[in-house]
């Protein structure tokens, strides 16, 4: 069963309420404006604020090395 | 009136065994809601909380269902989920995990919410109606579904030793209450049904199999209550619909004006009375 893109109409960044990016290779959904990512596991978005990925961080990490 | 808000550790039920009678509970909701289900209409389904989740939509129009839990109940439950899918035809049933307090849904986006058993068991319910309320559209209806504390099963609470067991430790909300709180959302409460007229406790259930007097009368009661005393059922069903007011612009109507008016030129009056007197009294100064 694949993620379901029907739930992209409904589905919104749980932090700021606004549309959320499905970015399909790293099967995660981005939200541009918290700049934050939240994984897809087993097809489930997990859409909580504790689990998501912050970009900002991960790119300045990238950076450094 | 005790403040809606928790201020304790919450013990959230992940699965309706968890809770006495929970099985018996369910099916008696799934009763009630079976003839509702036909009469909603729309795109998505939202069931919001790990128990409201597994409560079984089969008749529905609404062939896009999201349930939106916590992470461990969503993951235990996906297996179950998938048989209910591949059970009903053409209704998709799809998880989120997500926080029924943050709803990560767009505002206005489901048509139905279902809200079974999540008031008791979370921290802020007003903060729960109120994402609730976001998420739907307008006209959207919400279903929610608790326990009466104006009821046998309520009646447990005042019970020393039942108070610290699971239900009945929460708070309970009456359904007045909570329709109340839809009432100032702008819901249009459409109808409140009650249902079990039992006590669920654990020892309750005990009887079907052990004493026939006692399951004779417990039979005869139900019986009783549900046709005398409909209002003191231990579970409530309150089916609302979302009403918002639209921004129709109002045209002034047409007004035939009457022909014949008196002139209303007050400043010229007044001016005109204003140099006359002035007049005078220059006269008289000169004098």
């Amino acid at each position: 069963m694949a993620f379901d893109t029907k739930l992209m109409e409904i589905l919104a960044c749980p932090v700021c309420k606004g549309k959320l990016d499905y970015d399909k290779e790293a099967k995660e959904l981005i939200c541009h404006f918290d700049k934050l990512a939240f994984r897809i596991e087993k097809d489930i978005p997990v859409l909580l604020e504790s689990e998501a990925r912050d970009i900002n961080a991960s790119k300045t990490a990238e950076q450094v090395s | 009136m005790k403040p809606a808000l928790a201020f304790r550790q919450l013990h959230y039920p992940e699965t309706w065994q968890d809770l006495p009678n929970g099985e018996l509970i369910k099916k008696a909701i799934e009763l009630e809601l079976a003839p509702w289900w036909p009469k909603f209409f729309g795109y998505h389904l939202a069931k919001l909380g790990a128990l409201s989740a597994e409560i079984a939509i089969s008749n529905s129009t609404i062939k896009h269902q999201v349930s939106i839990g916590s992470a461990n109940i969503t993951q235990a439950n996906s297996d179950k989920y998938h048989c209910d899918v591949t059970g009903s035809n053409e209704v998709s049933c799809t998880e989120v995990v997500g926080d029924i307090d943050d709803l990560p849904l767009q505002e206005h986006s489901v048509d139905v919410c279902l809200l079974s058993h999540a008031l008791e068991f979370s921290l802020d319910p007003h903060h729960v109606v109120r994402e609730a309320n976001r998420v739907l559209i307008p006209n959207g209806y919400i279903v929610i579904t608790g326990f009466n504390p104006l009821s046998l099963a309520g009646l447990n609470r005042l019970l020393p030793y039942r108070r610290n067991k699971t239900p009945w430790n929460e708070q309970f909300f009456t359904p007045m209450r909570v329709k109340d709180w839809l009432h100032l959302m702008g819901f249009e409460v459409i109808a409140d049904q009650r249902c079990l007229h039992s006590s669920l406790s654990s020892h309750c259930a005990d009887n079907n199999t052990q004493n026939k007097w006692a399951n004779k009368i417990s039979n005869k009661w139900h019986q009783f209550a549900s046709r005398y005393l409909p209002a003191l059922g231990s579970v409530y069903v309150i089916i609302a619909k979302k009403r918002v007011l639209p921004l129709t612009p109002i045209k002034p109507r047409w007004q035939i004006r009457p022909e014949f008016n008196p002139v209303k030129v007050p400043t010229m009056n007044r001016s005109r009375k204003t140099t006359y007197t002035h007049k005078k009294s220059t006269t008289d100064v000169t004098k």
